[in-house]
This record gives C-alpha cells, structure tokens and sequence, in this order.
C-alpha cells in the first residue's frame, strides 16, 4: 500500500516540475500558484506514504520507523529535500527553487520506487538497528544532507549568475549577493545538523560497537564532508572571491555528501545497505 | 609613529589570514588522504589485499603505513598540525576579542568590506548625528561616538559576545582530540570468543596482545533469535562476573545493550560457529582415550611426547560425511590423515581402503587408533571488552561543540560603522555593516536616512 502512494509521488512531483519549467519559460505568475499546489500535494501524499508504511510495519508485528534501509532512506531523503525546500521558499523569497529541487525529488523517489535492484519490502530491524538512536541519527543526517543539496543548488545558480552576462536560466532569481546569503545559511543549517547526526552516531557506535570512532568507510566519509563544509564556512573569511569559494567548496562537498550516503556501499564496512 | 602601527597591524592580519589559509589548506588536504583508507582495506583486511598486490607496491603501501592509514605517523602529524593551527588561530582572535570587549576599544572597519558610501554637499551633521545615534540606539547594545578632529565615528555593536562563542567549537574540538588520546593511551579494546559454559580471564587487543582482566567472566548461555523469515533478531550473551570464586554480578548483553563491570565495558559483538568433534583415541592393546576438539586445537596424547594438531573439522569430506584431518607430531617426525566418522561403511563399500588412500586409515600413527564419534555445531559468542577512560572528555567535547554551534550562528554579531569626514564635494557619510544583515541592521534605514536628506525630504 504504501509503495503503490510513494510511486505515484514520483510522478507528482514530476509534474510538479513540469509546471515550473512552464512557469520559467513563459514567465507566467499564475502557473507559480499550481506549481505549489501540485507539490504540496505530493508533500501529502509522500508524508502519508512514510506515516502509512510506519503503521504497516506494527502491522507486521515488526514496528520501527521507516529508516531502515536504503528504500526508506531515498524516500526519507527525498520528503526531507522538499520539506526544506518549501520552508525556505517561503521564508526567504526564493522563487524559483523549486525548479532545481524537484528533479532531484523526483529522481530520488524514482530510483527508490523502480530500481530493481532496491528492496521496497518493509523488514524487520537486525540487531544493530535495533537502537534508541537510530531515529535521532538518521534524522539529523538526512536533514543536514538536505540543507547541503539546498545550499549547492544555490551554489549550483550562484556559479550560473557568475558566468553568464545577462542571464536567461536565472532570470528571476535572486541576485548574487543573495545567494550567497542563502548559500551560507543553509550551510550553516547543514553544518549544525550533520555535526548533530555525527555526534548521535557516535554515540550510537559506542552503544553498539564498543568503540565511538572506528574509521569505518562510512564514517571517515562522513568526516571527510564535515571537514569540507568546514573549509567551506572559514572560506568566507579569507580571499576577495568570498561567494564563488563558498559555492564551489559546496558543491564539492555535495559530491563527497553522496559518496558517505550511496558510495560507500559498495565499500566494505559495517554501514552497508547492501549486504545485510 | 602612526605608519610603524598601522605596519604591525598589517603583519598581524596578514599572518593571521596566513593561518586561516593553513587551515583551510589542511582541513582539505586531511579530506582528500582520508579518501585513502577508505578505498584501501585496513587492517585484518589489509592482509588479504597485501597478497594480492606484486612486492613492489605492497613494499611501498607498508612503508607509507597505508594499511592503517589513520593511524600513520603522517596522518597524525596532519592532525596535530591543524591542531596546532587551531591553537594558535584561537588564542590570536579570542585575545583581540576579548580586548575589544573587555577595554572598550573600538574595532577598526574592515578593510575588506566596501560598504555605501555617500556625499551630501551641504548637511547638518549635528543633526543628522543625532539621528543616526537614535537609530543606532534603536538596534545595538553598545553605540559609541568618536570625534576626532574633523571625522565624526559611530560605532554600533550587537552580540558582544558572539565572538567568543566560535572558540567554544574551536576548544570543543581539541577537547575531542585530547579524550581521544588520553582513552588511546590509558584504556583497552579487546576481544574474546567464549562458549557457553567457558570463562575467560583476560581478552586479547587488536595487535594480538594479552589484556588480564583481573576477574573472570563465565558465559552462561549464549542465544540467537530468528524472525519468521530467517534474518538475525537477536544475539544474547549470558554473562557472570566472577571475583574470588565468587559471582558478582550477572548480566546479559545483546546489540546495543553492553554491560558494564569494573569500569571495563562489554559488548555482544558477533559470533562463530566452530564446529566441535569428539574423538576417541585407543592405544592397544590397553586405554581409551576421548577429547573434543575443534579446528586449529592442539592436544598431548597421554604419557607420550605426541602433540596432535586438528588441522580440518568437516561437517561433510567429499561426500564421506564427517571427518577430521589430524597431524601428528611425533619425535621430530610427522604424520598427517584423517579420521572419518563413517570409515567402517566406507570400508565395507571400497575392498582396499587403506592400500589405495593409506591417508585415509585412522591406525595410521601405530599403536593408536582414531575414532570420529561425531561432528556438532558449537557456538562461540564474540565479545568486544572495552575501556575508555576518555569517554567522559569526548562526551563534553560533543556536548560543547553543539552549544558552541548553535550559539555562535543563532547570535551573530552585529556591527556598523558610520563614518562621517568632510570632502572636497561637501560631507561624505560612509557605512559598513557586517554580520546578518537586513532589518535587524541598521544600515538600511540609515541609508534611507541619508537619502531622503540628500533629496531634501527630511
């Protein structure tokens, strides 16, 4: 049941992605309207499908959050991306966000919804998942990762802007110097939150592994993109270039955001989605 | 006297800028070799992969210490060195902080901020003084006026303090670094595998070295739970700590739940199945001999210099069923073969045996006879026995770290200069703000002060 919801998801925000390139295109104020209102219903129905997939669970007699493993992550990953979206859009006039978030939604939910190679079935939790922290960590991380993928979609039209004389893709979008506000904000949010699933793993690793650190693949990745969003905000301090480092230091850091998510799973260690 | 000051001062950011630019540098290169240990296998790990690699690569990985990279004589150097930077980084700023904070002192504009800049031929600045103070005063905590000789300075300051709260983040993390070495240096990460019914007394560490507990833990029982479709729901070690023969304390462990005895951890961390066989032994023509062993066990035959070594316990030897492939060192001399449980049948079936496959007869080593009484599987449970003095240092270092996080971005600090110096075209008001920007700021309503006074509408 919940599957069949998060698969036509997908392609609400599709065609929530549609009107906005519609919207981008003919410059029209009234498609910005539908554009919302067809994501907000797939923000509905994609948080029913986490909620529906948490009763099923319980049903199953098998009950735990919809976090656990890489089918549940995407779909987690993807609800958090459009969350944040949203939220920023409105609290910071960012049109136009939208444009670039949701092909991202959609790509995670679909890959999630149609790969073959990803379990949608909901199973029960391996002895190391079975964890007070497992809630608290994977949130944090998701929504420090989601910051990220905002902040270099910023970066991402920051770069755009900085090339391109009189621009036809970001007309409309804010201005340079707003971006880069924006940039760092949501870094800053990201970086918060990222340090907050770090610690919460920490701890949870101590719990379980006896050990707090231990240089899993995982891990190392995970500091490797904290110390990356960390050059990325002491960046800002140093150089005439202030905006484009930052930009570019975010984008780099996205990258290594998704090798500590997908790549090192097909790295040897113990936080393997695959494998188990 | 004045240029020789503003020379020093000149050396100092720029070095500082030196600094930071270390810094940045090294928090990217520790990224980009961390990479390295990542995609090479460490550790156990690492030995399988070394035979893989030809002698020359191997011999240069093992020089460089990338077979455990992390903790390599280099990388800790990089680490110690952002640490030292840090240090240095630290004690630099947070002692102008705290002078501007503690005496008073007026901060310099940035040099690096362009501001708005505006020239208004004829104004009163007596009066447009006073408002922009209100304003000022409006919006920050601390609004200073200087007068000096022919420019006026307003300094507004909001936030004080947030200066000094990103050197919460900075000592959090040396705090970490210094939790860490203290727990490497004075604690333990061991291992035992112990099956129900056995004890141990001391663990063994990661480079193979032996850790006596200085009490004895009893494994009463170790369980393995399933789900209806077969995958792992629970491991859980029984466990009974014993001090003088005596039971102290008793406690089971599964995932996620390790116990705790005399400040040394526990951890259910997986477990083995090694399958166990009983052999018979007979010496003729007197004497019976049983002993259960497993793969790898070695054991002295009775009133002899014999050592027996289990080199193989299998559950099934190419379709002959159980067997145990056994040497026997005898007297600078060695004999290997094996024991099958079924060797009479197999007997009956092959007319000579032993002739076409003598490895195969268990009077093999004269006068004993080996008997396989069976094969069953026996589970040892992997316990991880740790301790880690440090913890409570690295705890508050992560404590103090997501405090200094919060505080340092949710209260920023806010600065504006307004500098107000006659020119050769009339008054020219200059503003630079910095930290968070719009409302709250108050460079945007003094710049529409300036303006409507420009365009005479005040």
């Amino acid at each position: 049941m919940n599957t069949i919801i998060l698969s036509w998801v997908t392609f609400i925000y599709l065609i929530a992605f549609f009107f906005s390139i519609l919207r981008m295109v003919t410059g029209k104020e009234g498609l910005d309207k539908i554009t919302y209102f067809v994501t907000i219903t797939g923000l509905t129905g994609h948080t029913a499908g986490l909620i529906i997939r948490w009763f099923e669970s319980y049903k199953l007699g098998i009950g735990h959050a919809p976090l656990s493993n890489l089918y549940e992550s995407l779909v987690f990953f993807a609800w958090t991306i459009v969350v944040f979206s949203l939220v920023i859009e409105r609290k910071r006039e960012a049109k136009g966000l939208d444009t670039f978030v949701l092909p991202v939604a959609f790509l995670f939910m679909a890959y999630a919804s149609f790969s073959p190679n990803i379990d949608t079935k909901i199973q029960p939790l391996i002895p190391a998942l079975k964890s007070n922290w497992l809630v608290g960590h994977v949130i944090t991380c998701f929504l420090g990762y989601a910051a990220f993928v905002v902040a270099s979609i910023f970066s991402f039209i920051y770069l755009l802007k900085d090339r391109e004389k009189a621009g036809s893709i970001s007309k409309g979008l804010p201005d340079k110097k707003v971006l880069e506000r924006y940039i760092y904000q949501s870094v800053v949010v990201g970086y918060i939150l990222f340090s907050l699933g770090i610690i919460t793993g920490s701890v949870w690793a101590y719990y379980a592994w006896g050990t707090y650190w231990g240089w899993d693949p995982k891990e190392t990745w995970a500091l490797i993109t904290w110390l990356i969003f960390t050059a990325a905000l002491h960046s800002r301090l140093v150089g005439k270039n202030r905006g484009r480092h930052l930009a570019i230091l975010t984008l780099i850091g996205l990258i290594s955001v998704f090798f500590t998510y997908l790549g090192v799973n097909y790295l040897p260690g113990l936080h393997s989605y695959l494998g188990s | 006297m004045s240029t020789s000051k503003k020379g020093k001062n000149n050396s100092r950011t720029w070095s500082m800028l030196l600094s930071l630019r270390l810094n940045i540098t090294l928090l990217i290169v520790i990224a980009l070799v961390s990479i390295l240990g990542t995609v090479i296998p460490q550790g156990d790990a690492a030995k399988e992969f070394g035979m893989h690699l030809n002698p020359w690569t191997f011999k240069l990985f093992n020089t460089l210490g990338l077979f455990d990279t992390y903790h390599s004589t280099w990388f800790i150097a990089l680490g110690a060195m952002l640490c030292l930077n840090l240090i240095v980084c630290s004690i630099k700023d947070f002692r102008s902080s705290w002078r501007i904070l503690k005496k008073r002192i007026l901060p310099a504009i940035p040099k690096n901020k362009k501001g708005y800049s505006l020239t208004i031929p004829r104004a009163n600045t007596e009066q447009l003084g006073t408002k922009i103070e209100n304003i000022l005063r409006e919006r920050y905590k601390r609004v200073e006026k200087r007068d000096s000789g022919g420019s006026v300075l307003f300094y507004g300051e909001k936030g004080s303090y947030a200066k000094l709260f990103v050197h919460l983040v900075h000592v959090a993390v040396l705090v970490i670094v210094l939790g860490a070495a203290f727990g490497t240096m004075f604690g333990f990460e061991g291992y035992v595998e112990v099956a129900k019914g056995q004890y141990f007394t001391k663990v063994y560490t990661k480079d193979n070295q032996e850790k006596d507990l200085g009490f004895s833990v009893h494994c009463d029982d170790f369980q393995i739970k399933y789900y209806d479709n077969g995958m792992p729901k629970e491991y859980r070690s029984d466990l009974s700590f014993i001090v003088n023969n005596k039971v102290v304390k008793k406690a089971s462990i599964i995932v996620n739940h390790p116990a705790k005895f005399m400040g040394i951890r526990f951890y259910q961390s997986n477990y083995r199945d090694y399958p166990e066989a009983s052999i018979r032994i007979k010496k003729n023509p007197d004497g019976i001999k049983t002993v259960k062993v497993r793969a790898g066990s070695v054991f002295k035959l009775p009133n002899d210099e014999t050592f027996i070594h289990v080199l193989r316990v299998d559950k099934n030897l190419m379709g002959m069923g159980p067997a145990v492939e056994i040497g026997v060192h005898s007297h600078n001399s060695w004999i290997q073969f094996f024991v099958l449980e079924h060797i009479e049948k197999l007997k009956e079936r092959i007319p000579q045996l032993f002739e076409r496959f003598p490895n195969l007869n268990p009077s093999s080593f004269k006068p004993y006879t080996f008997y396989l009484d069976g094969i069953r599987d026996k589970y040892y449970t992997g316990i991880m026995v740790n301790k880690d003095p440090g913890i409570p240092v690295v705890g508050l270092g992560g404590v103090i770290i997501i405090a200094g996080l919060l505080l340092t971005f949710t209260y920023p600090q806010k600065r504006i200069w307004i500098k107000i110096a006659r020119d050769s075209e009339g008054i020219n008001f200059t503003v630079v703000a910095t930290g968070k920007t719009g409302d709250t700021n108050a460079d945007r309503p003094i710049k529409e002060l300036l303006e409507n006074y420009k365009g005479g509408r005040v």
